[in-house]
């Protein structure tokens, strides 16, 4: 089993981008048979969420967080397989997609890294996703949409795919985020929340769902 | 060799291989404060992004079919500034007063001739080298860019050349210049010149690595 050495080691290792490192302590915590839902939860999504705020904070910079969040991916990949076959629930499934006409994905790739590194089961739909797939995405269970736009030109559809789930009768909650959105777009808009970079797409979907950070 | 003269015989298709680019395009990355700060830390993170890097420069040199295709345009002043092309209206006094001075337009497209998707497909659907790629394939296509703003200017020395910036991709809603319909005008005016870029109705460029720019020529 792992000690406590070990699980501070593992969070290091996500933190500093120690990839190696990480797949090394989680292929043992899985052979030794370790609550590897708790090792997620207790070890390594900290770790991720220290990533973010320090990204959040001006103090990392894309690349860093990168690096990190790769080596969380790392550990991820191990753990999935084994949670599959358990009663693990994730924390929610969230779908991400890039509106109709925006065909920019960068913005949205690193929202998806932070959320799979948050502990979320993620859904990428990709870039220039049309209302109905983001409907057809909430029949598959998604509790959250997110949405990215990049320009002014795309921004407007954010607005048809919240009035689309709208009228679909969709309950899921809906995160905007991307370069031109701002909180009070969001508020016109009436989606539930607005995230300003990637950690804080993350804090946006807890906020969304209920979920303390 | 007058501006009409010189403007007449630049060549239509400009020569740049993806090597040549990346030769530029890397080493700037790594001059980038956010590139730059990770690998001023050395250990394994820096090594990650050299490797990262390493693969999005194999990623590009594989799937890469840079393109930089120059036309002339016909332009002439209007009461409102310079009719383009016949179709697009800029109301600039300053390139009015220019073209009824004799000075000469001309557009390049460039594009790294790849979709993004092709790109992500390559590289094992990985986040963090798809994000490497496309910093690095952004510094490419500005080095695609600075190439050819470089040969038009080697080939008329004897002018002055003013850049007017048309549409730069990844620079974000608060900088995209131009509607989207005078975007497609111009591009319209390649006609089967055109390397294979086209436009979204909002105003994207796909393939997404692709910039249009105008240039203005006049006597020195």
């Amino acid at each position: 089993m792992l000690t406590e050495e070990d699980k501070d080691e593992l969070f290091d290792a996500i933190c500093e981008g120690d990839r190696e490192t990480v797949v090394a302590l989680v292929t043992r915590a899985r052979d030794e048979g370790e609550d590897l839902g708790a090792l997620l939860k207790d070890a390594m999504i900290p770790a991720m969420a220290q990533v973010g705020d320090l990204f959040s904070a001006g103090e990392i910079f894309v690349p860093e967080m990168l690096v990190s969040a790769r080596a969380m991916q790392g550990g991820i990949d191990i753990i999935e397989p084994v949670l599959a076959l358990s009663d693990h629930e994730p924390l929610a499934r969230v779908s991400i997609g890039s509106v109709k006409g925006d065909l920019h994905d960068i913005g949205k790739n690193l929202v998806v890294m932070m959320l799979k590194g948050a502990g979320f089961e993620v859904e990428d739909l990709g870039v220039d996703v049309s209302n109905d797939a983001f409907a057809e995405a909430c029949d598959r269970g998604a509790s959250v949409i997110c949405l990215s736009a990049l320009l002014t030109t795309t921004r407007p559809q954010m607005l048809h795919v919240v009035n689309h789930l709208k009228s679909k009768g969709k309950t899921a909650k809906v995160v905007i985020g991307g370069a031109v959105i701002t909180q009070d777009y969001a508020n016109a808009i009436g989606a539930d929340a607005f995230g300003e970079d990637a950690p804080g797409a993350v804090r946006a979907v807890k906020r969304a769902l209920g979920l303390g950070n | 060799m007058t501006v009409p003269d010189a403007f007449r015989a630049l060549p239509r298709h400009l020569a740049v291989t993806t090597r040549e680019l990346l030769a530029v395009a890397r080493p700037r990355i790594a001059r980038q404060t956010q590139y730059a700060a990770l690998i001023a830390k050395g250990g394994r993170r820096a090594a990650a992004v050299d490797d990262w890097l390493d693969r999005a420069a194999d990623c590009m040199t594989a799937l890469a079919q840079p393109a930089a295709v120059r036309i002339p345009l016909t332009a002439r002043a209007t009461p409102g500034g310079v009719l383009i092309a016949e179709t697009v209206t800029i109301g600039d006094a300053g390139i009015a007063a220019d073209i009824l001075a004799g000075g000469r337009l001309t557009a390049c497209l460039m594009t790294l001739g790849y979709g993004q998707e092709a790109a992500f497909a390559r590289l094992g659907r990985d986040y963090a080298l798809h994000h490497v790629q496309t910093d690095l394939a952004r510094e490419a296509l500005f080095a695609l860019a600075r190439a050819a703003d470089r040969d038009q200017r080697a080939r008329l020395p004897g002018s002055r050349l003013r850049r007017i910036p048309v549409q730069a991709h990844g620079l974000c809603g608060q900088r995209h210049l131009w509607d989207p319909a005078q975007v497609q005008a111009l591009l319209s005016a390649f006609g089967t010149a055109n390397p294979g870029v086209r436009q979204t109705d909002s105003g994207f460029f796909d393939p997404l690595h692709a910039l249009l720019s105008l240039t203005l020529i006049r006597a020195a």
